[in-house]
C-alpha cells in the first residue's frame, strides 16, 4: 500500500496505532491489517487473483456512523467481532467510503475476502476486548489523512 | 498516546501517602490520589496522564468528593485504573460505562484448600496440564466447556453463580462467600443485544487472554493472624486465585453503550472532556437501561468464576486429589470493574470501581458472617514470578475512599517492550528456577505478562496498609500459573 504508514502506539497500559494514508480508503483498509496484526503474529493475506484458499467466503458490508472517526470505529469493531465470534478472518478487504448526509454522514461498503481463524498456523496473540473512543482521532494531514486508535486488550 | 493532562496538576500531600488536586477549572469536586514516592515517579514518567483522567472525571455531574485513584493507579480510557468515583442519583449523578471498563465484573476469587505445599510438588506438572486442559483460555482455544441454550442464558444473567450451584457446579457455601452473593439484583437481560450474547455463550467457563490467570499458591508469610484465621490461611498451606471476568458479553456491552450515550448527549446538559467517559444521569431511561445491562453482565463474570471453579476443582480430582484430600473452598470473590448503589453518609450512591476493589470494614452488614469481625477480603494479585496478597477492608476506606482499597500491581512495561525483553530467553524455564511451573497458550502471552513487565506489587499494598484502607493479612508465593 504506497503512500501508507502504520505506527504501533506502545503505551504500558494498552496497545494501538496511528495510520497515515493517501485515501480514506486505504486507511480504513490499513486499520483492518493493523487490527489483525493485533490479533495474531502471521495474519493472512490477500491471494493472488483466482486462487482461493479452502474455507475462503467472501460478502459485502455496510456501515454507517455520524462521524467519519466513529465510522473508523464501527468498522474496527465490526471486524474484531467477525474475527472473534463468527472465525472468519478478514484477509482483504476493498472499502469505500462516502458522505452520505442525513443524521449518519458518513457510509462504509466493502467487499470482504475471509479465511477461517486458524490460531495455530495464524499465530494467535490474544484477544481484544474492544475499541476505545479514547484519543480516537481521523483527521486530513498533509494532503492525506491521519487516525489514531486506542484498543483494549 | 494519553490525551488527558500533559502539564503537572497541582497537587499537595494530604495525610499519609495521599495527595489531594484542589478543585480547579471545571472540576466539580476535589481530587484525592494515594501514592508511594515509587508511584509519583511514574506519575511524572507519565507525563502525569493518569492525573488528568481523574481531573477529568471530578468534571462529571453528581460526582461527590472526591474523585479518588488507588496507587495502582494508571493511564486508562477516559477513567484512570484504579479510579473510584461516587454519584449521587439524587443530584443528577452519571453513571458512566467507561468508569465500569470493558471487563464488566473483573474480578478476583480465592479458593483455599487443605494441602499443604508438599503434596503439591510431586503433582505440579500434572496438575499444571490438568488446570490447561480443564480451564480454557476462549477465543481459538480447541479445549471447550458446555454451550448453554439461549433460555438457559437468560436464566444465568439473573441469577449468577447461583445458576451454576442450581445446576451442580459448586456448593451454596461457594455462593455465601462471594461479594452480593454472587448474583446483582437488577439484571435486565432484554438491554444486551443479540451480539452480547452470541459473544457470551461460548465463553463460559474460559479464563480470557491478557492479564487474566489462575494460579496454585502457597501462603508463604501471615501478617494478621486472626483475619488468616477467619479466611482459613496458613502458612504452607496451598491456595488457588482466579482472575477473569464477564469476558466477550461485557465487552459487547461496554462498546455498545458508551455509542448509545454518546447519541443522547446532546439530549443531556453537559459536555465531557473525553468521549470514552460517555456517561448518562442514573436516573435517565439509558442510565437505567446501562445498569441493568451492567448487573447481567456481572452476573455472567460471577457465574463465569463460578464454572472455572469447578473446573479446578475437577483438575485436582484428575491428578488423585478427592474433594476429602483437597478440601477447596471459596474464601472470598470480589469484584474490581463495576457500579454499584450503596449507602455512603447516609445516601444511596452509585460508586464506579475501575480497576479498584470494594473494601468494607469490621462489622458491615454486606458482609458474609465469616468476615463480620475482620473485615472484607480484598485480593490483590502481582505478578507470575513474585506474590498476590490478601488485605482486609478498614475503616478508614469506608470513611476516605467510599470503602474501596487497590486492585493489583500496574503494567510496568508496554507489551511491545515487554516482548522484546522477552527475545531470545526462556521464560518458561527462567520461572521454573523460581519454583514456577506456567502453562500459557502462546509464547506470546508468556513474554507480556513476564514479571518484569509489572511493577512490585509489594509497594502498592504497602501504600494501601500505611494509607489505612487496607490492612495486610498473607502474602501468596506462585507455584502454578495458567495463562489465556
Amino acid at each position: 500500500m504506497p503512500g501508507t504508514r502504520l505506527t504501533p502506539l506502545d503505551h504500558t497500559g494498552d496497545v494501538g496505532f496511528e495510520l497515515h494514508a493517501a485515501s480514506l480508503e486505504a486507511l480504513f483498509d490499513a486499520a483492518r491489517a493493523a487490527l489483525l496484526r493485533e490479533l495474531m503474529a502471521a495474519p493472512p493475506t490477500a491471494q493472488a487473483p483466482g486462487a482461493r484458499p479452502a474455507g475462503a467466503r467472501s460478502f459485502e458490508l455496510t456501515l454507517a456512523a455520524p462521524a467519519l472517526d466513529r465510522l473508523l470505529l464501527r468498522w474496527l469493531d465490526e471486524l474484531l467481532f467477525l474475527v472473534q465470534v463468527r472465525g472468519r478472518v478478514p484477509a482483504s478487504a476493498r472499502p469505500a467510503v462516502r458522505a452520505s448526509g442525513g443524521p449518519n454522514g458518513w457510509e462504509l461498503t466493502a467487499r470482504l475476502e475471509t479465511v477461517p481463524l486458524d490460531v495455530r498456523a495464524q499465530r494467535w496473540r490474544g484477544e481484544v476486548k474492544g475499541v476505545t473512543y479514547h484519543g480516537l482521532e481521523l483527521v486530513p494531514d498533509d494532503g492525506g489523512w491521519r487516525a489514531r486508535v486506542v484498543l483494549d486488550v | 498516546m494519553p490525551e488527558a493532562a500533559r502539564a503537572r496538576p497541582d497537587f499537595e500531600p494530604d495525610a499519609a501517602r495521599r495527595y489531594r488536586i484542589r478543585r480547579y477549572g471545571a472540576m466539580r469536586v476535589d481530587a484525592v490520589f494515594y501514592a508511594s514516592s515509587a508511584v509519583l515517579e511514574m506519575l511524572e514518567q507519565e507525563g502525569y496522564a493518569s492525573l488528568g483522567q481523574l481531573v477529568n472525571v471530578a468534571s462529571l455531574p453528581g460526582i461527590v468528593t472526591p474523585a479518588l485513584a488507588m496507587p495502582d493507579l494508571h493511564w486508562g480510557y477516559g477513567f484512570p485504573i484504579g479510579g473510584v468515583a461516587a454519584f449521587d442519583p439524587e443530584r443528577g449523578g452519571v453513571v458512566s460505562p467507561g468508569g465500569v471498563g470493558y471487563d464488566i465484573n473483573c474480578g478476583v476469587r480465592l479458593l483455599a484448600s487443605s494441602l499443604t505445599e508438599a503434596a503439591l510438588a510431586p503433582r505440579a506438572e500434572r496438575l499444571a496440564d490438568a488446570l490447561f486442559r480443564r480451564v480454557p483460555s476462549g477465543i481459538g482455544s480447541k479445549r471447550t466447556v458446555a454451550r448453554l441454550s439461549e433460555g438457559e442464558l437468560e436464566r444465568l444473567l439473573v441469577d449468577g453463580a447461583s445458576w451454576m450451584v442450581a445446576h451442580g457446579f459448586g456448593d451454596p457455601d461457594d455462593l455465601a462467600h462471594t461479594e452480593s452473593g454472587g448474583h446483582l439484583a437488577g439484571a435486565d437481560p432484554g438491554q444486551l443485544s443479540p451480539r452480547a450474547r452470541l459473544r457470551g455463550l461460548p465463553q463460559l467457563g474460559t479464563l480470557g487472554s491478557g492479564n487474566h490467570f489462575l494460579e496454585v499458591q502457597v501462603v508463604d508469610e501471615v501478617y494478621d493472624v486472626a483475619a488468616a484465621d477467619a479466611m482459613g490461611l496458613a502458612v504452607g498451606k496451598v491456595t488457588v486465585l482466579i482472575h477473569t471476568g464477564s469476558r466477550g458479553l461485557g465487552h459487547q456491552v461496554c462498546t455498545e453503550f458508551v455509542e448509545r450515550f454518546l447519541n443522547a448527549l446532546p439530549r443531556f446538559d453537559f459536555d465531557l472532556p473525553d468521549r470514552q467517559l460517555a456517561a448518562a444521569p442514573v436516573a435517565s431511561p439509558e442510565g437505567r437501561a446501562y445498569l441493568g445491562a451492567m448487573r447481567a453482565a456481572a452476573n455472567f463474570a460471577f457465574a463465569n468464576r463460578q464454572r472455572i471453579t469447578h473446573s479446578v476443582r475437577q483438575a485436582f480430582e484428575d491428578v488423585g486429589l478427592a474433594p476429602r484430600d483437597h478440601g477447596l473452598r471459596v474464601v472470598y470473590d470480589v469484584a474490581h470493574n463495576n457500579a454499584k448503589l450503596e449507602k455512603h453518609g447516609g445516601r444511596t450512591l452509585l460508586v464506579h470501581r475501575k480497576g479498584a476493589t470494594r473494601a468494607f470494614p469490621p462489622g458491615h452488614p454486606e458482609l458474609p458472617a465469616a468476615y463480620r469481625e475482620v473485615g472484607q477480603p480484598v485480593f490483590v494479585p502481582g505478578d507470575m514470578g513474585r506474590a498476590s496478597y490478601v488485605l482486609v477492608g478498614t475503616e478508614g476506606a469506608m470513611r476516605d475512599t467510599f470503602g474501596s482499597s487497590c486492585h493489583g500491581a500496574g503494567r510496568r512495561l508496554s507489551r511491545h517492550r515487554a516482548k522484546r525483553e522477552a527475545r531470545h530467553r526462556d521464560l518458561t524455564e527462567e520461572l521454573r528456577r523460581l519454583g514456577v511451573v506456567v502453562r500459557a497458550s502462546s509464547p506470546g502471552t508468556l513474554a507480556e505478562e513476564m514479571p518484569e513487565a509489572y511493577k512490585d506489587v509489594a509497594d502498592v499494598v504497602d501504600t494501601v496498609h500505611e494509607a489505612g484502607i487496607g490492612r495486610k493479612v498473607a502474602r501468596l508465593r506462585p507455584r502454578l500459573v495458567v495463562k489465556g
